[in-house]
């Protein structure tokens, strides 16, 4: 009897950790629909990875750890997988392993490559992975393609809020 | 220190080149690759008459290998059109694990490749084409100008809903000597590890 209630409560911690990870499958004007209504922060860091691709896992943990380096009012992190339907699983459990929490992306496979690389910037050649800081009304502020180190992302970070400091 | 500075900027200038645009003359015709065959070639050895097909490509990337089951195809095209084609793998950082000479090897064969893959060392020409990424196609005509850059089609996962043949399209016009209409089309892929 101990033994079963143990059981069911682990399951439902279970249950409830992976309740805490939403990915939501999107087009572009969704995942620009879907962030923009829950936003409320300064500005969103948008990292397009993919489960196969190196240096996306590279970088990927610090910039998970940007969370914890900036309040929720001054940066939000968005994470958008390109990986197939065929990958979904694969998907969750890395996001789950890297302490990834809240609602997060996986682009809608049938969805235009080009349009969905134009749609998020138009100088975007496409090559994995891709990082865009937006402001709250989802204007591009910054972008870079391929890996960085932890400090190129600190340093943007930085000078984007600095310079929103000023504006005020 | 200006001196430290110069040589940054031109190190960083040599890494992340600008993407040749179209009207370009071909970058690095006279580099030597190396072709699983162990034979050296340059471009403008594996140019013929109509010109010339360059896909930056590699071992291990998802899009490299959905796309791959066209890449034949497309060998096949080239020849009936007269335009030569050549495969590059320029992931130097991997050129001592997945995608050594030899995994090419193994890689080629085992896919059936008939066409060349060649080793780029040091990625000398994806630097010269501003190449980010495998696989992404360059198509130079008859003079070597660039006449088609960007991604083979329109769907990497499912060549059998593939509703635009953009570089098929784009080997059809030049071989007829004709314009070229979709002149750089855009697709996701695996960064070239340089």
């Amino acid at each position: 009897m101990r033994n079963a209630f143990i059981l069911v409560l682990t399951l439902i911690v279970l249950r409830c950790s992976n309740d805490s990870l939403v990915v939501n499958v999107v087009t572009v004007p969704e995942l620009f629909q879907n962030i923009k209504k829950n936003n409320s922060s300064r500005l969103v860091l948008l990292n397009v990875w993919s489960t196969s691709c190196i240096p996306c896992i590279e970088e990927f943990p610090y910039i998970v750890n940007l969370e914890k380096q900036y309040s929720h009012e001054d940066l939000d992190v968005k994470f958008l997988s390109t990986d197939w339907d065929e990958k979904s699983e694969a998907v969750e459990e890395f996001l789950l392993n890297n302490g990834v929490q809240g609602e997060h992306f996986r682009k809608n496979e049938d969805y235009n490559d080009q349009d969905f690389i134009n749609e998020i910037c138009t100088d975007w050649s496409g090559a994995l992975p891709f990082t865009g800081i937006f402001d709250e009304n989802l204007i591009l502020l910054s972008h870079w393609e391929g890996k960085r180190d932890e400090v190129y992302f600190l340093k943007e970070i930085d000078s984007l809020l600095a310079n929103k400091r000023e504006q005020l | 220190m200006i001196r430290i500075l110069t040589v940054s900027i031109i190190l960083i200038s040599g890494i992340f080149a600008e993407e040749i645009s179209i009207g370009s003359k071909m970058p690095g015709a006279d580099y030597f690759l190396k072709n699983i065959d162990g034979k050296e070639s340059t471009l403008s050895e594996f140019k013929k008459e109509n010109g010339l097909l360059v896909i930056f490509s590699c071992n291990t990337c998802p899009w490299v290998i959905r796309w791959q089951d066209r890449y034949n195809p497309i060998s096949d095209l080239c020849q009936k059109n007269d335009i030569g084609f050549v495969s590059v793998n320029s992931n130097t950082r991997l050129h001592n694990s997945v995608d050594s000479f030899d995994e090419m090897i193994y890689h080629a064969t085992a896919n059936d490749y008939k066409f060349p893959y060649t080793l780029d060392k040091n990625a000398k020409l994806a630097k010269a084409f501003g190449a980010t990424k495998t696989p992404h196609v360059y198509l130079f005509n008859s003079v070597g100008e660039l006449v088609y850059r960007g991604a083979i089609d329109d769907n990497a996962k499912n060549a059998k809903k593939v509703k635009r043949k953009y570089l098929a399209d784009a080997i059809n016009a030049v071989s007829k000597g004709i314009k070229v209409k979709t002149k750089t089309t855009k697709a996701l892929g695996c960064s070239i590890k340089f």
